[in-house]
């Protein structure tokens, strides 16, 4: 690489799961290749997992980010070098086989199914020690199983990414998620990767009758420019859209963002279900998969007095029986959303939109999930919904909506995804099968953005699988 | 609106009034651009309001009037006026309590 205008063969731009496998594996295969983070180098353990300093260094906009809509969604999203692997709870599935064949089917998906799949979900899982916890597990996690079991109802520990090392008296560490920061991206840089962080992208421009691209960049408060005979752009579901949006590459994309909208409950147990540092616990239940899920949320002392804020629990008795109580999720796969860039600012807006039907979903997710908890021993339940009253015994379910109220309603989600979805259906797809931007020979997108629909199931596994088999496919090892 | 006895937040969480003073002003700088503007005007809105109902600004107001005025504004047929409560009462909760 040069100096004014930095030069290289590949920009990847964002690195996240998908643009650090991406720049990994290109880089390892010979390539000249820069990859361009807007947030900051920070390694993993810069701050507690969770933490409202976690918010500050990795979030992007510090967490503050919403969906407007009627209700509206919060969702965060990473913005750090590493991206949402740096944040997220670590839980790893596969892609659902039958969805991979409902993408082949609808979006005329070409090589994506099951076993097209397979060697490049096992390579991430071997990279990033995908495995089950060797230790005694949460009991929160626990509840949500046994009440599943009770119920006769699917349920499973979902493993994670998470290496454990032996201390010199032989005892099995807590773990450490094997985020991007651990994994691709320290074999990106051996094998001679660029790293540029805190340089946010403003817009691509083709050059040279579209042989290469110009990247507008800002570095620190400094306006740069990069050139590339390749990009790909990996900025996540919201930010791929909308730099796209504002280099004026619009066909298909920022139309169909999905999202896994998400309900919550506290469940307040007669004993202790949740001792301080425990994360995020594993059980899932799939019993209603892939419309309906039930897991557990991160559940420390702050953020169950934010969930209980809406029901004026007094914070100082959730402070004396925070210990007992746990956070517990619904979530569905329903709604669409768009991606839209106002003039004169930086920032996209979101947009989402829930159905009549989503919101019934949604309170059917909730009854049932508020019935599995009731049956695993919980003694109160707070929905998530404002002015609800605690729940106490199965009677008390009756009082829950049968849609959840649009003015009342909390939802959150963590997992965002298709708002340029692949496919051969150039009609409804803004990428070919393999990531390449339609209309664009030298333009990339590998992130969850590519997921034709909400998987149903948490989204980084998918992404990485998806990201390498498109990068080995663009170095023509396929 | 910090004052624990406007908030109803036990004092022993609010200890550390100053970190959380510092991270709800950076979260309001953190916020995406679009929606800034609009929440500063909301945010001196609800200072002027204080003018209007107590006869000084919000924050010079008394403990007991501040915790009467964000009632008001909790409990508005305005949901941006509930939604503008929720935002600040959100911040000082989480970053209150992540001190403790």
């Amino acid at each position: 690489m040069s100096n004014s205008p930095l030069t290289c063969q590949v920009a990847v731009i964002g690195s996240g799961p998908g643009g650090a496998i991406t720049a990994c594996l290109l880089a390892e295969a010979g390539r000249d290749v820069l990859l361009i983070e807007e947030g900051r180098n920070l390694p993993l353990e810069s701050c507690p997992p969770f933490s409202h300093t976690e918010l500050e260094q990795k979030y992007r906009s510090g967490g503050v980010t919403v969906a407007f809509g009627s209700p509206k969604i919060q969702y965060v999203e990473g913005c750090c070098v590493g991206g949402g692997s740096e944040i997220n709870s670590g839980l790893y599935h596969r892609t659902p086989p039958d969805l991979l064949q409902q993408w082949q089917r609808d979006f005329k998906v070409i090589g994506l199914l099951e076993q097209d799949l397979l060697p490049h979900f096992q390579a991430c899982e071997t990279a990033l020690s995908v495995g089950y916890c060797p230790g005694e597990l949460p009991l929160a996690s626990l509840k949500l199983h046994q009440g599943a079991q009770s119920l006769g109802w699917e349920s499973r520990e979902i493993p994670r990414w998470f290496r454990y090392d032996k201390s010199p008296s032989g005892e099995l560490n807590q773990g450490t998620r094997q985020s991007m920061t651990k994994t691709f991206i320290p074999r990106a840089l051996a094998a001679g990767c660029q790293l540029q962080a805190q340089t946010s992208v403003k817009s691509l421009h083709p050059e040279n009758g579209g042989k290469r691209w110009r990247i507008r960049a800002v570095s620190q408060g400094k306006a740069v420019d990069i050139m590339a005979e390749t990009v790909f752009v990996c900025c996540g579901a919201i930010q791929t859209p909308a730099l796209l949006h504002r280099s004026g590459i619009k066909h298909n994309i920022g139309k169909s963002l999905a999202m896994h909208p998400t309900v919550k409950v506290v469940a307040q147990f007669p004993e202790v279900v949740n001792p301080p540092h425990v994360g995020v616990p594993m059980h899932q239940v799939k019993e209603f998969a892939p419309k309906i899920s039930f897991g557990c949320s991160i559940s420390s002392f702050p953020y169950l007095s934010l969930a209980l804020s809406d029901h004026q629990v007094a914070l100082n008795h959730v402070h004396t029986h925070w210990s007992q109580m746990a956070i517990y999720y619904a979530m569905i796969t329903g709604g669409q959303g768009k991606i839209t860039i106002l003039p004169g600012f930086r920032d996209p807006l979101v947009q989402y939109h829930l159905t009549p039907n989503d919101l019934k979903a949604l309170a059917t997710a909730l009854q049932k999930l508020c019935y599995l908890l009731l049956t695993a021993g919980a003694e109160i339940l707070y929905p998530s919904i404002s002015g609800s009253p605690p729940l106490t015994c199965f009677d008390d379910l009756n009082q829950l909506p049968q849609s959840l109220p649009r003015d009342r309603s909390n939802l959150m989600t963590v997992h965002l995804f298709s708002s340029c979805p692949m496919g051969e259906d150039e009609q409804r797809c803004a990428t070919n099968s393999f990531g390449q931007v339609y209309g664009l020979k030298n333009l990339y997108i590998a992130d969850a953005s590519l997921l034709c629909t909400a998987p149903g199931v948490n989204p980084q596994g998918s992404i990485m699988a998806i990201a390498h088999r498109n990068a080995l496919h663009f170095l023509g090892k396929l | 609106m910090l004052d624990h006895k406007a908030v109803g937040i036990a004092p022993d969480l609010l200890q550390h009034k100053e970190k959380v003073l510092s991270f709800v002003l950076a979260q309001y700088q953190r916020m995406p651009d679009f929606l800034k503007l609009p929440f500063g005007i909301l945010t001196f809105c609800f200072n002027f309001w204080g003018l209007v109902t107590g006869g000084r600004f919000f924050i010079y107001l008394s403990a007991s009037q501040q915790k009467k005025q964000i009632q008001a504004w909790q409990s508005s047929s305005l949901k941006i006026s509930r939604d503008f409560i929720k935002f600040y009462e959100s911040l000082v909760i989480f970053s209150g309590c992540s001190y403790v």
